[in-house]
């Protein structure tokens, strides 16, 4: 018997072979549940970071307003009274 | 009950949703056509379409309905469990590389796009997760030793017919742990599957010379380590 043959015929044998049966779907969505907590965990600081941002973000642009708004009263009270400095 | 709705994938954009609504109905009419012609002729309807459940599971999974997955793995799952025990004949890893399957499959499954049975997409979901199994594990190939003694002793016996099936698979999976990975892949697909070129090709990612060249290389190492040992092995 040549080694060909016995290799074409150890696949054949091979591919007669019955894998043991499987039940994974109780796992499988179990993991896909537990990545979903996991997920929401991750999430959680990151929202926090992001509405301290929001809150800091806010807060600069109405101080910056504020800021012109008094610059631009300094401003003409300055040029009210320039003569006095004249 | 157990639900995985607020899972990403369900954050789906309506669009998707529709488009595989669409295809459910081309798929319930076509079906429709193709049951009548082949009541005509008397003939089955082809096995290679998208199945109107696996659609209809498909959409309701994306919405996060794990009942509808369970359906699609308890559908699958022995199939895919098929592939992978010729990656992993260890009854634990294999039970987990069929699990790995399906994870990657549900956090991918807006990609499927229908065109091809889903049981072809998962047999190349199964062919990458069992691809990067080995080449995880590829540095531990010399635990799986391959006896020539044993090959001798079943090259003696007369009717290699009656080896036991699980014993040629186990001596067949030990020979071809001797080669690197990619190797490994694409002789476990084209003998140990049966897989065409073009099958071969698909499961892979591969082109179809680029099957071919690979498979010539990894037949030609199979060769190198008979010769080794004063063998000769005829592919």
């Amino acid at each position: 018997m040549n080694k060909e043959s016995l290799l074409d015929k150890l696949i054949l044998q091979a591919q007669k072979e019955a894998h043991p049966k499987v039940d994974v779907a109780d796992d499988v969505l179990d993991i896909l549940a537990l990545s979903r907590q996991a997920q929401l965990v991750s999430y959680r600081p990151l929202v926090w970071i992001a509405s301290v941002s929001s809150i800091a973000a806010a807060c600069i642009i109405l101080l910056t307003l504020s800021l012109n708004g008094a610059t631009d009263a300094m401003v003409e009270f300055q040029q009210a009274i320039s003569w006095v400095t004249q | 009950m157990m639900t995985i709705c607020q899972n990403p994938v369900a954050l789906i954009d309506r669009g998707y949703i529709w488009q595989l609504r669409m295809q459910v109905m081309l798929s319930q009419l076509s079906g429709k056509l193709v049951n009548f012609f082949a009541a005509a002729k008397g003939a089955e309807s082809s096995s290679s379409t998208v199945s109107i459940d696996d659609l209809r599971d498909i959409e309701l999974s994306l919405k996060g309905d794990s009942h509808a997955y369970r359906r699609i793995i308890e559908r699958y799952q022995q199939h895919v469990g098929g592939i992978l025990w010729k990656f992993s004949r260890n009854a634990g890893t294999h039970e987990e590389l069929v699990q790995d399957v399906f994870v990657e499959a549900y956090l991918s499954l807006r990609t499927y796009k229908a065109k091809a049975p889903l049981s072809h997409w998962f047999a190349r979901i199964a062919a990458r997760v069992g691809y990067h199994y080995w080449k995880h594990n590829e540095h531990k190939r010399e635990t799986e030793h391959f006896s020539f003694e044993e090959w001798d002793r079943l090259a003696e016996k007369e009717k290699v017919e009656e080896v036991d099936p699980s014993e040629a698979a186990q001596l067949l999976h030990k020979l071809l742990a001797q080669l690197p990975a990619r190797d490994r892949l694409v002789l476990t697909l084209r003998y140990m599957e049966g897989c065409s070129v073009e099958e071969t090709a698909e499961r892979t990612g591969w082109s179809r010379s680029m099957v071919k060249v690979q498979s010539w290389r990894a037949k030609g190492k199979l060769k190198k380590l008979f010769l080794r040992e004063g063998r000769e092995l005829k592919l």
